[in-house]
């Protein structure tokens, strides 16, 4: 927060208040104002007026003036955190604060995407994560894994209060829903319970699970999550794919052409309105004054309106992959390089240049492919999913 | 009359009384006192007059919540037909909000209660209710947007803002409901309103 002091002796018969009001113009939301020592105004988005009225604004308890007053004040309180938050205006202070907020309204327009033209590349992956809810939002976002390992959340269904039968026809309407693969999937919908059989002297008959209904419903790309399912570790993962925005581009997008304050219900094609809500209002665990006494602020992350923020984690602490370019595009990428390095780029030559090398190249690229080894443990699932994705977008090999 | 109340500051800091309920502790011969004479009141006081719509952020025990009463209070006995509705979390607390406006009209030199008197008797007003003779009013309501409803005053006081947990449902039925001056005023805690005043809840128009 920038502060201006806009007190001068000269200015002394136009009141101050009205004085740092003028100044407001034309600087940036929350900029504070001095109106006095310990009284600033500052201005939001939307133009509305917040004054901050602190305690040194009276000269009794001014620290620089009198500070016995603050030390004898300060024992009245059982903890710094209730202190900060009663005395020195800290609205988050003892735990509670914003996970993800300040990094998403700072870089919004990096980690946002807004742009309605935007699509995503064909030849990108298409992966996908899901929590299931009955009461609770049922919630599937889609993400796109670009060439460079960026993943972008572009789509998303999220509805309450519905069955898996109700659920299942909307989220087939899914746009590229098909290419999903996995969807990683909460792994309590995987259980598979035992209940007493309704008839005496027979054995205990087996429930479904939720995942069972979504297959036999005709959804069977969901996979159960079996990574870290810490809230904890997924905050900091995302962080991590936020850190240093300033110098460069997010490695998490979320594509959303109609954020709202509100959740919305329903599907929504190409937009993550609700994940950034759930987002948007992730907290830390907030602890009392008295738990603040024997514990370290709380690491962990409030349990509530988190069904697409735990959609996302189980696509994003997957760890997915980046997609790779197919060996039609890979080898024109090259041969475009040749004729761009030519003396005449658009002359015969070059072309017959390019063509010359066309076969070399795609022997190169075919070799480099082929060349990776199977691991049973490792990157084995991974070129199997890759010959299945060209056998289904029919690349031919 | 008129030099007592041609602004608040001159009437809360000379014409009128509050209440300390910590006077014995911190020495002073009365509980009954007028707002101490800090500068910083004048420009609280200068601060409200310039928007519509405040947003106040403070340290504990600042009398501000006594400060934004006065402002609107003045106002309703010297406008007629001038209604205020204040709001707080809990139904007692705002018992003893509306008792703070009851308390300085109370307290207030007798030359101005002449001037601006009651429709009936300060103990024939009920709880929740102070009624003045021109027609103006002020009503406390209990937390809850749905409460706000039913009135159409000129000027609406939200009280500790942050511990309400539909701060930001109140706000949106001030705009609707509040033709005039509408004051929120909060110590820090998470919630709505610290992330609304930090621009952190996001606007469509954003």
């Amino acid at each position: 927060m920038q502060m201006h002091d806009t007190t001068s002796s000269e200015t002394k018969k136009i009141k101050r208040a009205r004085l740092a009001e003028l100044e407001l113009a034309g600087k940036p939301p929350q900029t504070a104002l001095l109106v006095r020592r310990g009284l600033t105004i500052r201005e939001t988005k939307g133009g509305i007026l917040v004054p901050r009225l602190h305690y040194s604004v009276a000269p009794s308890r001014d620290p620089e003036l009198n500070p016995q007053w603050k030390l004898a004040e300060r024992k009245v309180y059982t903890s710094q955190a209730s202190w900060d938050r009663e005395m020195e205006i800290v609205d988050q202070a003892g735990g509670g604060e914003l996970v993800f907020a300040d990094t998403l309204v700072t870089y919004w327009k990096k980690i946002v995407i807004e742009d309605p033209r935007w699509q995503p590349d064909p030849e990108w992956t298409v992966q996908g994560g899901g929590d299931h809810g009955k009461t609770n939002p049922t919630a599937i976002e889609r993400a796109y894994v670009d060439f460079e390992g960026t993943i972008i959340f572009a789509g998303e269904y999220y509805q309450p209060g519905k069955e898996v039968w109700q659920h299942t026809p909307e989220i087939k309407r899914m746009p590229d829903f098909k290419r999903m693969d996995p969807c990683y999937f909460d792994p309590t919908a995987f259980d598979m319970t035992l209940q007493r059989s309704q008839r005496a002297g027979q054995a205990a008959e087996r429930a479904k699970s939720i995942a069972e209904l979504y297959q036999e419903a005709g959804i069977e790309v969901f996979s159960p999550f079996a990574g870290d399912r810490s809230d904890v570790s997924f905050a900091a993962r995302l962080q991590l794919h936020w850190a240093d925005l300033e110098n460069r581009e997010p490695t998490v997008k979320i594509d959303c052409r109609n954020y709202s304050e509100t959740p919305q219900f329903g599907l929504h094609p190409w937009d993550c309105p609700n994940l950034l809500w759930e987002l948007m209002r992730a907290r830390r665990q907030k602890l009392s004054a008295q738990q603040l006494l024997i514990r370290n602020t709380s690491e962990a992350i409030l349990d509530k309106d988190n069904h697409a923020r735990d959609a996302m984690k189980y696509m994003v602490m997957s760890h997915p992959e980046p997609a790779q370019k197919s060996l039609e595009r890979r080898v024109s990428e090259r041969v475009a390089v040749i004729r761009e390095k030519a003396v005449e780029p658009n002359s015969d030559a070059a072309a017959t240049m390019a063509v010359l090398q066309c076969q070399k190249i795609m022997r190169e690229e075919e070799a480099e492919e082929m060349d990776e080894p199977f691991y049973y443990g490792g990157n084995a699932r991974r070129i199997i999913q890759r010959l299945e994705r060209r056998r289904r977008l029919g690349w031919g090999r | 009359m008129e030099e007592a109340t041609r602004d608040r500051y001159t009437w809360v800091t000379r014409y009128t009384k509050t209440y300390n309920e910590h006077w014995v502790e911190e020495g002073r011969p009365s509980p009954l006192e007028p707002f101490p004479p800090e500068e910083y009141f004048e420009d609280v006081f200068d601060i409200m007059d310039l928007r519509r719509i405040i947003w106040w952020e403070k340290s504990r025990d600042m009398m501000l919540s006594w400060a934004c009463v006065a402002y609107l209070e003045l106002h309703a006995m010297k406008t007629p037909y001038c209604g205020l509705l204040f709001q707080t979390q809990k139904d007692k607390k705002v018992i003893q909000f509306v008792d703070y406006a009851k308390h300085l009209w109370r307290n207030s030199d007798e030359r101005i209660r002449r001037a601006f008197p009651l429709s009936k008797p300060l103990e024939r007003q009920a709880d929740h209710e102070l009624n003045f003779a021109n027609g103006s009013y002020i009503v406390g309501i209990p937390g809850g947007s749905d409460q706000i409803r039913s009135y159409h005053p000129w000027g609406y006081l939200n009280d500790e803002s942050s511990f309400q947990p539909d701060a930001g449902a109140c706000y949106n039925e001030a705009l609707a409901a509040v033709k005039g001056k509408i004051i929120f005023n909060s110590s820090a805690g998470p919630g709505w309103y610290a992330d609304a005043r930090h621009d952190i809840v996001r606007n469509e128009e954003d």
